[in-house]
């Protein structure tokens, strides 16, 4: 043990119990900060306090001159070997080589005083920061998208020896249900900067399918749905959440649709506008690749009888330069609706040649998908002269529209010929049904 | 009596004819107009559809063709030129399709036994059907027949019941006031009690002997039937058309009224026995006719505006002896 040290061993032992007065760091002892020590509850106008680093074994003997109702030590700067000295200041410099130095202060006034302190962190604030690299430039940016990014924490306290120091706790990052915690190290001795460097990309996945956004960084990668992709960083109490912007998606119809069994219609992409890869994706079907998907509804069959409704969620995923987006259609396969020839009188539907002089009526059962009241029906008659005409059917119960009472006068058919009477689904469905009547 | 030649002053239809009453998703439509203009219009529920036409001369009338595209519905279409439309259906390529033509109006036909389809004027009629093999029968008066056969996917069958082979006269020339005998030539699938046909005469002529056409039409084989007609006396000189219809077949004939006949037509034509010509009978070189007409060298030939030189009775004596003109 050194002399110095057995002098306030000797010190601290022999005037434990006098506490009126007292020895004192103002403000507490700091990495690259500046203090002083305060004796209070003395007389004496002046004297000298040892200032002693336990861990260098550098001991400081300082004035003390009476300041008011105190005596104060002139200004000491705690400095490592690594920090630049202050030009012109007339401070005493406290060597020390880190943050958690054990100091003794003493002094003989009042009849012996001393106390201890350990070397704080560097005072600041620790702030982070989100940076894109464009060309060779790294740039401030509050979004993440696909690309190389680079995640900086200025943070002085952490700066704590002239080494390059680990990031006490380290950056804890959370994207999407995954958490995890990188071990940073100070980029340089005592710069208090951190950085973490990775890229990002969105990713399809084709067995799900899901749009993912991937982080890759040394020979690690988080992947996550991209659709609930927020990168969310914290160092202690500091928290910074970054979001990470899908490309607006809008497919006409926009969220549901419904196709009668043997039907077809079509999904259109409406944004974003010149896309560089669309790719649709369809249950049970596959994948498509185009501005535009043609859905065949087939007739679902399961042990000969039609099951409805069937419903299937289909999915576009679009590109434009590096940027994705995606959304989804609800598409019901619902019954397709039948066109009928009917007895005015009996109801019945007319299964063989009608006589060319009695009257019929049209009606369609399952309308579903067609909007309004009334529902527009093309009559006319096969062969020359067809006199095409539209017919209005209105609902009846039970869901089923029907015309009023037509004769086949109206098209002038005579035996032999034939009437059709067809009806067309309107946009994005396309569909026909039509069905014929032949005359006797 | 029930009529079997009805004259009508025209025959409908007749502008615009398409090829078939229904057309595959992949095949294109085709029709015929008389001339280039007006362009066929398509519509379908209603609203126009526009397409490319190919048209291409054929004949006297124009042939226009256009492929709808894959994504064009199905179902009916009516295609205008001018105030004139047709309606078709456009059907699935994987169908079958079945044209029955040339049936006597009224006919019954049905396949597999479904429910028959009487057809109507036009003698024609269609079945579209599930490929594979199907029985067709049609039955008319008292006389019936069944078909069988496969049809595959995509194809069009044409069941033709009846046939109208050819209208002829029994001369090309006519005098104003005389008669003359319409030829037609058909082949029914079904026997028929007469030969109905309907047909269009120039203004003033009228069909003076249609017995011929009560008479039965056997099933299977050729059959002529002939129909007298006679000409205006005040008929001008000219070609005159004539047009018959037949269980929707359509034939046409050009007939020249003259004022004088060629020697050859009237010595051809000549009835010996009557002493006059008759041009309702065939034509033929015979020995009776060559020898009436030596007796007249260096005299008028009647019908004919010309003395028989020894020149023109050498023609007619070559003819004879080549075996032209029977």
């Amino acid at each position: 043990m050194s002399k110095g040290v057995g002098l306030v061993v000797g010190l601290l032992v022999g005037f434990w119990g006098l506490q009126a007065a007292e020895i004192a760091f103002e403000p507490a002892p700091r990495l690259l900060g500046t203090f002083a020590l305060v004796v209070r509850g003395v007389t004496a106008d002046q004297g000298e306090a040892v200032l002693f680093n336990a861990a260098t074994g550098q001991r400081l003997v300082l004035p003390l001159e009476r300041h008011g109702p105190v005596l104060r030590t002139p200004p000491i700067l705690a400095v490592r070997p690594c920090d630049p000295r202050p030009a012109g200041q007339r401070v005493h410099l406290l060597e020390v080589t880190g943050v958690g130095e054990l100091l003794v202060a003493a002094t003989a006034l009042g009849q012996g005083l001393s106390a201890a302190a350990k070397v704080g962190p560097r005072e600041g604030r620790c702030e982070l920061l989100l940076e894109a690299k464009e060309g060779e430039e790294w740039k401030h940016v509050q979004a993440l998208g696909a690309g190389e990014y680079r995640v900086r924490l200025v943070c002085p306290p952490a700066d704590r020896t002239c080494q390059p120091d680990p990031l006490p706790r380290g950056l804890r990052v959370r994207l999407g249900q995954t958490e995890l915690t990188l071990d940073l190290l100070e980029d340089g001795n005592a710069t208090g900067h951190f950085v973490w460097t990775f890229s990002s990309a969105f990713a399809l996945d084709r067995e799900r399918p899901e749009l993912l956004f991937v982080l890759r960084w040394e020979d690690r990668a988080v992947a996550v749905a991209a659709e609930q992709a927020r990168l969310i960083l914290q160092v202690g109490e500091k928290e910074l959440g970054v979001p990470v912007p899908l490309l607006p998606v809008e497919v006409q119809p926009a969220t549901a649709l419904l196709v009668p069994a043997g039907c077809r219609a079509q999904l259109e992409l409406r944004q974003p506008a010149e896309p560089d890869e669309v790719l649709w994706w369809v249950p049970g079907r596959g994948w498509f690749a185009g501005v535009s998907l043609e859905l065949a509804a087939d007739e679902p069959l399961a042990l000969g009888v039609p099951r409805y409704p069937e419903a299937l969620l289909a999915k576009v995923f679009v590109r434009k330069g590096a940027a994705w987006g995606a959304t989804q259609i609800a598409v019901s396969i619902a019954p397709r609706p039948r066109l009928l020839f009917v007895d005015p009188k009996t109801g019945e539907e007319i299964r063989g040649p009608w006589p060319a002089a009695q009257e019929f009526r049209i009606r369609m059962v399952d309308p579903l998908g067609f909007p309004g009241e009334a529902l527009a029906v093309y009559v006319g008659k096969l062969g020359p002269q067809p006199l095409e005409r539209r017919v209005e059917l209105r609902p009846v119960e039970g869901g089923v529209y029907e015309s009023a009472p037509l004769s086949p006068r109206l098209w002038q058919a005579k035996p032999g010929e034939f009437l059709w009477a067809q009806v067309r689904y309107p946009a994005p469905v396309a569909c026909v049904v039509s069905v014929l009547l032949p005359l006797r | 009596m029930i009529a079997a030649l009805v004259l009508v002053g025209a025959v409908a239809g007749g502008a615009l004819e398409v090829a078939h009453p229904a057309f595959f998703r992949s095949e294109p439509v085709v029709l015929w107009t008389p001339g280039a203009e007006p362009t066929p219009l398509l519509f379908f529920c209603g609203q126009p559809w526009p397409v490319r036409w190919t048209v291409e001369a054929e004949g006297e009338r124009v042939r226009w063709e256009a492929l709808l595209p894959p994504e064009a519905p199905l179902g009916a279409w009516v295609v205008c030129v001018g105030a004139e439309c047709f309606a078709f259906l456009r059907v699935e390529d994987g169908a079958s399709l079945v044209e029955v033509v040339g049936a006597p109006p009224g006919a019954h036909v049905a396949i597999d036994g479904g429910p028959p389809h009487t057809l109507g004027e036009r003698g024609s009629g269609f079945f579209l059907t599930r490929p594979g093999r199907h029985a067709l029968e049609a039955w008319h008066a008292c006389d019936r027949l069944v078909q069988v056969w496969e049809i595959a996917p995509g194809e069009r069958k044409t069941v033709r019941l009846g046939d109208f082979v050819g209208l002829g006269a029994s001369s090309p020339e006519v005098l104003p006031g005389r008669r003359f005998r319409l030829i037609l030539r058909v082949r029914s699938a079904l026997a028929l009690p007469r030969l109905e046909i309907q047909a269009v005469l120039p203004p003033g002529w009228r069909a003076v002997g249609e017995e011929e056409l009560f008479r039965p039409v056997p099933a299977g084989g050729l059959v002529e039937r002939r129909l007298e007609v006679e000409v205006p006396p005040e008929a001008a000189e000219g070609v005159y058309r004539i047009l018959v219809r037949w269980h929707g077949q359509e034939r046409g004939l050009a007939m020249r009224v003259v004022s004088a006949l060629s020697p050859l037509r009237v010595v051809g034509h000549w009835d010996v026995a009557r002493g006059d010509l008759d041009l309702t009978a065939p034509f033929a070189l015979t020995f009776e006719r060559v020898l009436w007409a030596a007796s007249l060298l260096g005299q008028p030939l009647p019908y004919t505006g010309v003395r028989l030189t020894p020149e023109l009775l050498r023609e007619i004596l070559e003819a004879w002896a080549s075996g032209a003109g029977g």
